[in-house]
């Protein structure tokens, strides 16, 4: 009786923790396919945007002061993992399938005379089918998890009137983590 | 007896079975951001000739008009930014372990334009079909 009862007490125990405890790993990358080592050609009171254009590409931001042209590039990334603790929305959802009695308050539109008949039958068979699931919850749990992206940005400020680079920053955030390195090719 | 055994026995792979198709996902999402640009209609924009109606003959409408008029000044189309983005999106959801994986990546072009209205500079990232789907690992 024992041999037939721990099986299913592992398979219980093991879908219990299972939908609470996820390791999780990602991968994020959003922006151009520059490197920050791509402005090293740059020099202040040199290059012409023209040359900044070439190095790096268009920029994500063009800004204008009074007498300066500001450009700046911005290239995300995030790589890793994370225990992620799944936690029920405490919220009943009433207006789930086989809840809805417990609200009869609730206004439910009735507005599938739009529909056709064949979409709101396989709208019907879905709802239905993840209220099983999860007939107590709302549409997602809540995850509690710590993504951070980081970034590589490189701001070039030029004389908005000759086009000629002033000074050139480079913010390294990518490979380092935590560690961001800040490093300023020229000044004014 | 031992029929009524036989089948209590298979009960926890029955179990885990019907448990699989809730318990697993894979996810695969593609989300554009307007047409791609074309690199021949950007090859023909050239400095120094090319105007801003040219440009957008070439591209059509910008996606950004970025002004660079003064104080007090009427404003001055400094530059036409032509952005259209693709983002491939995969993800793997199991019992105990999930990874996402997402790239985004753009067509990019900035045209600037001088007093005079002519194209000055033009910075050029066709990148867009770099975006590519795959696991975090």
């Amino acid at each position: 009786m024992a041999s037939r009862s721990s099986p299913l007490a592992a398979v219980l125990v093991g879908a219990a923790l299972a939908s609470g405890c996820r390791w999780h790993v990602s991968d994020v990358a959003y922006g151009g396919t520059w490197a920050p080592g791509d402005a090293a050609p740059l020099a202040a009171e040199a290059s012409s945007r023209a040359d900044v254009l070439a190095a790096l590409g268009p920029p994500d931001v063009v800004a204008y002061t009074l007498g300066d042209e500001v450009l700046v590039y911005r290239r995300a990334a995030h790589r890793g993992s994370d225990l992620r603790f799944l936690v029920p929305d405490p919220g009943l959802n009433f207006g789930r399938p086989g809840l809805e009695e417990l609200a009869p308050e609730l206004d439910r539109p009735e507005d599938f005379s739009s529909e056709a008949p064949t979409i709101a039958v396989m709208r019907g068979i879905l709802e239905f089918a993840f209220g099983f699931v999860n007939p107590a919850g709302a549409d997602e749990a809540v995850s509690v998890h710590s993504r951070r992206l980081r970034w590589d940005v490189v701001r070039v400020v030029l004389d908005r009137e000759t086009r000629v680079v002033r000074s050139i920053e480079v913010y390294r955030g990518i490979p380092g983590g935590e560690a961001a390195q800040v490093s300023e090719v020229g000044g004014p | 007896m031992r029929g009524m055994q036989m089948r209590l026995s298979h009960l926890p792979r029955l179990l885990l079975l019907a448990l699989v198709p809730f318990a697993s996902s894979c996810v695969l999402a593609h989300t554009t951001d307007g047409n791609g640009l074309d690199p021949l209609r950007v090859e023909r924009i050239v400095p120094g000739t090319s105007t801003r109606a040219d440009v957008t003959a070439l591209l059509g409408a910008p996606d950004e008009v970025i002004y660079s008029n003064k104080e007090h000044d009427p404003l001055f189309e400094r530059a036409f930014r032509y952005r259209r983005t693709n983002t491939k999106q995969t993800a793997l959801f199991l019992l105990l372990f999930s990874t996402f994986r997402s790239e985004t990546r753009w067509d990019h072009v900035v045209v600037f334009f001088d007093d005079a209205g002519k194209v000055e500079n033009v910075g050029v990232a066709l990148d867009r079909d770099d975006a590519e789907y795959g696991l975090a690992f």
